[in-house]
């Protein structure tokens, strides 16, 4: 085992790395998971990130902080999934449903907060397989992975204004989500009452 | 907020990787890693090699940096190396070399077009003259000169000697007088030269090495030839105007001084004296020149025109010690004496004639001569003492004073060698009287042609046979 070896100068790297695997690895897993909702691919896309950073590594790249690093070379692969798996591509999507996103200027932390307060977040969780990619991806970033607006925007290299914008409506529509679902539940909880007395 | 983003960050850490899963996966990732280990210098403390990432090119568009900044740095350089370095090398160079053409055809052409005055001109076709005397010099001292290098020179001689011509000629039409003087510096040039070269012919003959005598003598007959040329074209000229001597010979004189500067590290010590001496001999003769310009203004133009080719020949000669030392200074600048010395070599000179009369007439009461040839030495005797003399008179010039006193001395010479002659012969062998005379004869004979003049006293001397038999006396006054 290499991680054995930090005595010598060979080894400074590898455990470096191996510690960053221990440290983020079940985080990358579940960032993957969410995602994609594969769990298979999500170790294999772990696995691919993990073994491109390596390769940095090995070409002499000094990496700082391995956190950052990870998340893109991860969001990447799992941006490479989707353009295998949807035919149309991602971009598209991106552009059809794009708006322009700066004309809200109600978009501030608090009234994110506000919506958020008033949304279940278990409820929420089991939702967010409903979401279109791009809000899912900043909801996971950003309440999952706990990262902070700017580090989002760094990742998937946007402006912090489009990420706020896009956890907004992200948080809107989970909250449209579990309302519906609620009605839903509301209902067919009325009609299984009404049942009995039929 | 709060709870929100607690609960669905709660949940979600539900979501892991399980034992299993995860012990595969870095197992995957460690073997992955073992079969791209990490490249040799990264497992030293080097923290980074590269910071930037590889550059990738697309193989059709592979891409070439002009290197303009070398290339100007590098032009730069190679232009001060073929404008300079180049030239300045070549300047050492002599026939055969590589950089000899760039010599002759680049640097010396250069500096030709340069000079706008015909004056300069001229001087500068003479300089090259020399330069190319000298190094036909330098090759034969090696042992380099061959047939073909000689014809090149005695070539190059008659061009640039020709060359001067057509300046001097060009230059009469604007200026008289300083074609006079461009005249008198090639002509003296030229015959200083020849005369050198000659005087190199009969030693190199002497040293067994005909060879290269005779192409040497090519070149001197080149100069000659031009010589001649000179002197038929310059031959009705007058004397320059002192104005125009003076600057010239000043311009000579500071030339020399120069010359001498740069020579006294060079140079050995007996050539420098004698430059040294030539050099305050040409001054004082310009001296003199300035303090009899108000009397008499020919013979002030006349002592520059002299001092003019001394100079001349004295730059050539400097510029020759470094060459060869072949050359005699003596022959080509003589010596001229200061009057103090001048007075100094008389007193010397009537100081041993008086001796050497004294030790005759000693010798005379001492030995008993025989009749014949006491008539003989005192002829000689009276001789002795009228050209003493005309010696000692006031009036008489240096130059005759030497003449005289070179006879007179020759003479007493003579007689003295012939009395003790007598005596020796009469110590040695007392009988023999006819090996007496023959020596005596040959004695006389051989002094009497050293006295080239045929001074009065030899002739009867030669006549005379006989030479004093005594035998007692001859013995005890040795």
């Amino acid at each position: 085992m290499p991680g054995k070896k930090s005595t010598d100068n060979v080894s400074d790297h590898e455990t470096r790395f191996l510690k960053a695997f221990e440290e983020y690895n079940d985080a990358l897993f579940r960032h993957a998971l969410l995602r994609i909702s594969d769990r298979e691919k999500a170790i294999d896309l772990v696995h691919d990130a993990f073994t491109k950073v390596w390769s940095y590594v090995r070409q002499g790249y000094e990496i700082d902080s391995f956190r950052p690093f990870l998340y893109k070379v991860l969001n990447n692969l799992i941006i490479d999934e989707y353009r295998k798996r949807k035919e149309t591509s991602l971009d598209s999507i991106l552009e059809k449903d794009g708006v322009d996103e700066g004309l809200f200027d109600d978009l501030t932390e608090s009234t994110v907060e506000v919506l958020a307060a008033t949304i279940d977040g278990k409820k929420a969780f089991e939702l967010l397989e409903e979401l279109a990619d791009q809000y899912r991806e900043v909801i996971i970033l950003r309440f999952v992975d706990q990262l902070g607006p700017k580090e989002i925007s760094e990742l998937i290299e946007e402006s912090e204004n489009t990420v706020s914008v896009r956890i907004h409506r992200g948080l809107k529509l989970l909250r449209q989500k579990i309302e519906a679902q609620d009605q839903f539940a509301e209902e067919k909880r009325k009609v299984n009452a009404k049942r009995p007395n039929i | 907020m709060k709870k929100f983003s607690e609960q669905l960050h709660k949940k979600s850490q539900t979501v892991k990787l399980r034992a299993s899963e995860k012990r595969d996966l870095k197992d995957r990732l460690v073997s992955y890693m073992e079969y791209h280990p990490l490249p040799a210098n990264l497992k030293t403390d080097k923290k980074l090699v590269n910071n930037q990432p590889e550059k990738i090119y697309a193989e059709p568009y592979k891409q070439w940096a002009i290197p303009f900044q070398s290339i100007f740095k590098y032009s730069s350089a190679v232009a001060l190396l073929v404008m300079v370095v180049i030239p300045f090398v070549a300047e050492k160079s002599v026939p055969g070399d590589v950089l000899y053409a760039v010599k002759v055809q680049f640097n010396e052409e250069l500096r030709g077009t340069l000079t706008f005055d015909s004056y300069e001109k001229v001087e500068w076709e003479t300089e090259r003259l020399n330069r190319r005397i000298a190094e036909a010099r330098l090759l034969a001292s090696e042992g380099r000169l061959t047939a073909e290098a000689e014809a090149d020179v005695a070539n190059a001689v008659r061009v640039h000697s020709a060359n001067a011509q057509r300046e001097i000629e060009e230059l009469r039409g604007e200026d008289a007088d300083a074609a006079t003087i461009a005249t008198i510096a090639l002509d003296t040039t030229l015959e200083m030269q020849s005369n050198s070269l000659k005087s190199d012919d009969t030693e190199e003959i002497d040293g067994m090495s005909m060879a290269s005598s005779k192409p040497a003598s090519l070149i001197a007959d080149a100069i000659d030839e031009s010589l001649i040329k000179s002197e038929e074209i310059n031959a009705s000229t007058t004397l320059p105007a002192y104005e125009k001597l003076m600057p010239r010979v000043e311009q000579n004189t500071t030339r020399i001084y120069e010359l001498i500067k740069s020579l006294e590290k060079i140079a050995p010590a007996e050539d420098l004296a004698n430059v040294v001496r030539r050099n305050e001999d040409i001054n004082r003769t310009i001296e003199e020149a300035i303090a009899i310009y108000q009397e008499d203004e020919v013979l002030a133009r006349q002592k520059l025109v002299d001092v003019l080719q001394r100079t001349q020949k004295l730059i050539v000669f400097i510029n020759e010690i470094e060459i060869t030392n072949t050359i005699d200074i003596e022959t080509l600048i003589p010596l001229v004496l200061t009057k103090d010395e001048m007075r100094k070599e008389k007193n010397e000179a009537l100081k041993t004639l008086n001796q050497k009369i004294s030790t005759i007439e000693k010798r005379l009461t001492d030995y008993e001569v025989e009749e014949e040839n006491l008539e003989k030495i005192k002829i000689g005797q009276v001789e002795v003492d009228e050209l003493l003399s005309s010696m000692s008179s006031s009036s008489v010039s240096f130059v005759e004073f030497r003449l005289y006193s070179k006879q007179a001395q020759a003479l007493a010479d003579d007689i003295i060698l012939m009395l003790e002659s007598g005596k020796e012969s009469e110590k040695t062998s007392s009988e023999s009287l006819p090996v007496n005379a023959t020596t005596s004869e040959e004695v006389l004979g051989s002094t009497g042609s050293s006295t080239e003049n045929g001074t009065p006293a030899s002739s009867p001397a030669t006549e005379e046979d006989q030479p004093p038999v005594e035998t007692g006396e001859t013995a005890t006054t040795s």
